[in-house]
């Protein structure tokens, strides 16, 4: 019989023995917390040049479910920055229901418009106690600015998948940070320990077409070369959607989706 | 006859292995072996890692295996190649060395054992390499060990320094780690691991508990490469190397002079008139101070595998009539439910036979002097078993509590002898049992479910009588007295 199951059955029954009766369920957390994506990441390059006969990829993203909220953090500590209580605002949407600061993104092209025309400066702030703006897309070879516009002691936390882990105290002393440069297209999750409530998004991208919806859920992706493409639809609550679109030259794709 | 006791044999015993079976909680980990191929290179380490890591860290590396479920903190979770004890920068890899290191050495206040005596270290070096496997990080990225700056030397100026970088806004350490490193910070309390596991920062007086060791030297690298997969940053990006050695060096001098050693037993010295009644009294100089280590009560339900407070300081001095006890333990987190209670047992036997340490048993009661944050409770109680606390009708304990910067201070005072039938009436000079029990309210600890130490001795002081210092001269004397005579007697027989 194999030793590792002897050596469980021996240590259950050494459990079973030490104690009065039955184990109650352990309080403490029984399922292993992350998940582990299966496949590795995408590593050819993309290639950005210039782009003719260019179509658009535009629409409107919103949300129709039932919105809890604003959730009310009290703040215990660095009052006279942080106030007295933060406002957190999750899922935000206006009257039509469109829902902001959603990405859209393709996910699967290898060529069109540079990489460049995202910017050269990403910049996360931290202030007030939370952080402006809560997504921010950042192209891979690039690095992330962060301010500390409080004067009080923050710690910029990255726990991302393939990327490097990020974990660097921020005090007041040091008004801007640079990260390293992102190397793999995913979904960082950046948070502040000192203040618990302070968490943001970094989307690293390997590709340009990458855009946040605005106020009213809209959002546009221009000059996309003509072809097939995976659309996916993130937002930090609402989870993901993906869906197929065609470009045409010179064309207009519109998606409308509803979380 | 003999077929039908083979068969009753039998069955009870299919019954009984069909009852133990039935037992396996759904909730733990795998236990049946998973089958791994890997290449042969690696596996000596997976042979390794099978029989010595497995049960804990999991099959798949991920920190679940089936011991995980009662352990605080976690084993680690491999997959995503975050480790807290490196000679690299902040999000980087470990070295080969960091993970051999670790091996060797183990990680202090944590289930991690040193392997140093049950592994060599070529074993060590190929388990190191197969759990790199649990991460492709490891196949990507090439971690190099951080530029470390010498430390300048421990001096007084350097550790004002560190003072005042600990408490101030250039590194703010005591957000989290308290005003007197003792881990009770105003941001300790919701913080979270990477792993979504519930985690404290470190109080830094108890340095025998770092994971990466208790030495200046460590606490530097600690600062410079920030604990990975926890909320500890990184300074190296906003501190010189200086500075970090000043914090360093003050966090050092935050640790208790003497070593956390544990007496063979507790001493009451014995001093004239009244007893201390506050915990910063200065008669309390008088009396030495032992450290007692805590262990979670695992013997009777509620059965607590992961204790919140890790041990106690006591002090205790004497009269002659009156004993009073100082008791000191270090508490994150101020809570009504936090208790503590010193033990004895209610009568000494006369064949030193003592009541079950956890509160007692059905044959032997234990007197319980017990103290709750909740209205500042301090009463005497019985109890024979865990859940059968009953207070006394007479109460004879004087007593106050204090609480600042994560540390209770609790003075108990009671009479040798009070008059109450229930009550142990305390012999001086002459050693006889005591013990303690912490609870934390926060972590929902029950009152006998909290941290407990096992019986230890207390010794109540009698100085010795000078005028027994004068019957040894006098034997002398007259032994050699008696000696003289026998010995001129002998003279005188043998020269007549």
């Amino acid at each position: 019989m194999n030793r590792r199951v002897l050596l469980g059955a021996a240590i259950l029954l050494m459990a079973a023995a030490c104690g009065g009766g039955e184990t109650p369920a352990p309080t403490l957390a029984t399922e292993p917390p992350l998940d582990q994506p299966t496949e590795p990441p995408a590593q050819e390059g993309y290639q950005g040049g210039t782009v003719s006969d260019g179509g658009t990829i535009s629409g409107t993203i919103s949300y129709s479910g039932e919105i809890v909220g604003p959730i009310e953090v009290e703040v215990d500590k660095d009052n006279e920055i942080c106030g007295d209580t933060i406002e957190l605002s999750p899922i935000v949407r206006d009257g039509a229901g469109g829902l902001r600061d959603a990405v859209v993104r393709i996910t699967d092209i290898s060529s069109g418009k540079p990489l460049s025309v995202l910017g050269t400066e990403f910049v996360l702030d931290q202030k007030n106690c939370v952080y402006s703006p809560s997504v921010l897309i950042v192209p891979v070879g690039s690095a992330m600015t962060v301010l500390n516009s409080d004067g009080i002691l923050h710690n910029v936390h990255t726990t991302p998948f393939d990327n490097a882990p990020l974990n660097v105290a921020q005090p007041g002393t040091q008004p801007e940070i640079t990260s390293d440069p992102f190397t793999f297209p995913e979904v960082i999750p950046v948070s502040c320990d000192v203040h618990s409530w302070m968490n943001a998004n970094v989307l690293a991208v390997d590709n340009p077409y990458a855009v946040l919806t605005g106020s009213d859920g809209s959002f546009i992706l221009t000059e996309v070369p003509a072809g097939t493409y995976t659309v996916e639809i993130w937002h930090s609550e609402l989870g993901i959607q993906t869906m197929e679109v065609t470009v045409e030259a010179g064309g207009t794709a519109t998606i409308n989706a509803e979380f | 006859m003999r077929l039908g006791g083979t068969l009753l044999g039998a069955g009870l015993i299919l019954a009984a292995t069909g009852a133990l079976l039935a037992f396996r909680p759904a909730t733990y980990g795998p236990i049946a072996p998973i089958a791994v191929a890997v290449a042969q290179e690696l596996e000596p380490g997976r042979a390794v890692y099978a029989q010595r890591c497995e049960i804990c860290h999991g099959a798949d590396g991920d920190g679940f295996g089936p011991a995980a479920a009662h352990l605080d903190p976690k084993p680690r979770d491999f997959r995503r190649g975050w480790y807290k004890i490196r000679t690299t920068a902040s999000g980087q890899l470990p070295t080969d060395e960091d993970l051999v290191r670790v091996l060797t050495l183990g990680m202090p206040g944590t289930t991690m054992p040193a392997w140093e005596n049950v592994l060599n270290e070529e074993e060590m070096r190929s388990v190191a390499e197969y759990v790199k496997t649990f991460s492709r990080r490891f196949e990507r990225e090439s971690p190099e060990p951080i530029a470390v700056v010498a430390g300048p030397g421990n001096s007084a100026e350097a550790r004002l320094r560190g003072e005042q970088l600990f408490g101030g806004q250039q590194a703010e350490c005591r957000q989290c780690h308290g005003a007197m490193g003792r881990g009770d910070g105003p941001s300790a309390a919701d913080l979270t691991d990477d792993f979504g596991q519930s985690i404290v920062p470190a109080d830094l007086s108890m340095p025998w508990l770092f994971r990466g060791g208790p030495s200046a030297d460590d606490i530097y690298l600690r600062l410079k490469t920030g604990l990975t997969g926890s909320p500890m940053p990184s300074y190296a990006a906003v501190l010189s190397d200086e500075q970090l050695w000043d914090i360093a060096y003050y966090v050092d001098s935050l640790a208790p002079d003497a070593p956390a050693d544990q007496e063979a037993f507790l001493l009451a010295a014995k001093v004239e008139g009244a007893l201390p009644t506050t915990g910063d009294d200065a008669g309390w100089e008088a009396a030495p101070e032992s450290y007692l280590p805590l262990g979670g009560q695992v013997m009777r339900e509620v059965r607590n595998f992961t204790p919140a407070i890790k041990g106690v300081w006591v002090q205790a001095l004497h009269n002659g009539s009156e004993l009073a006890l100082r008791l000191r333990w270090h508490d994150r987190f101020q809570d009504p439910n936090d208790s503590f209670d010193v033990e004895m047992p209610a009568m000494l036997a006369e064949n030193d036979e003592r009541p079950y340490f956890v509160f007692g048993d059905g044959r032997k009661a234990v007197n319980l002097w017990h103290w709750e944050a909740a209205g500042d409770l301090l009463e005497e109680q019985n109890a024979q078993g865990v859940g059968t606390r009953a207070t006394q009708a007479q109460q004879d304990l004087v007593g106050q509590a204090e609480f600042a910067n994560g540390e209770y201070k609790l003075v108990i005072r009671r009479a040798l002898s009070t008059g109450d039938e229930e009550d142990l009436v305390i012999p001086s000079g002459q050693f006889f049992p005591i013990a303690f029990v912490a609870v934390e309210g926060r972590s929902e600890e029950a009152s006998d479910s909290g941290a407990i130490s096992s019986w230890q001795l207390l010794f109540l002081d009698e100085p010795t009588a000078a005028v027994s210092y004068i019957w040894v001269p006098i034997a002398i004397a007259l032994t050699a007295g008696l000696e003289w005579l026998v010995v001129r007697r002998v003279r005188r027989s043998t020269s007549a």
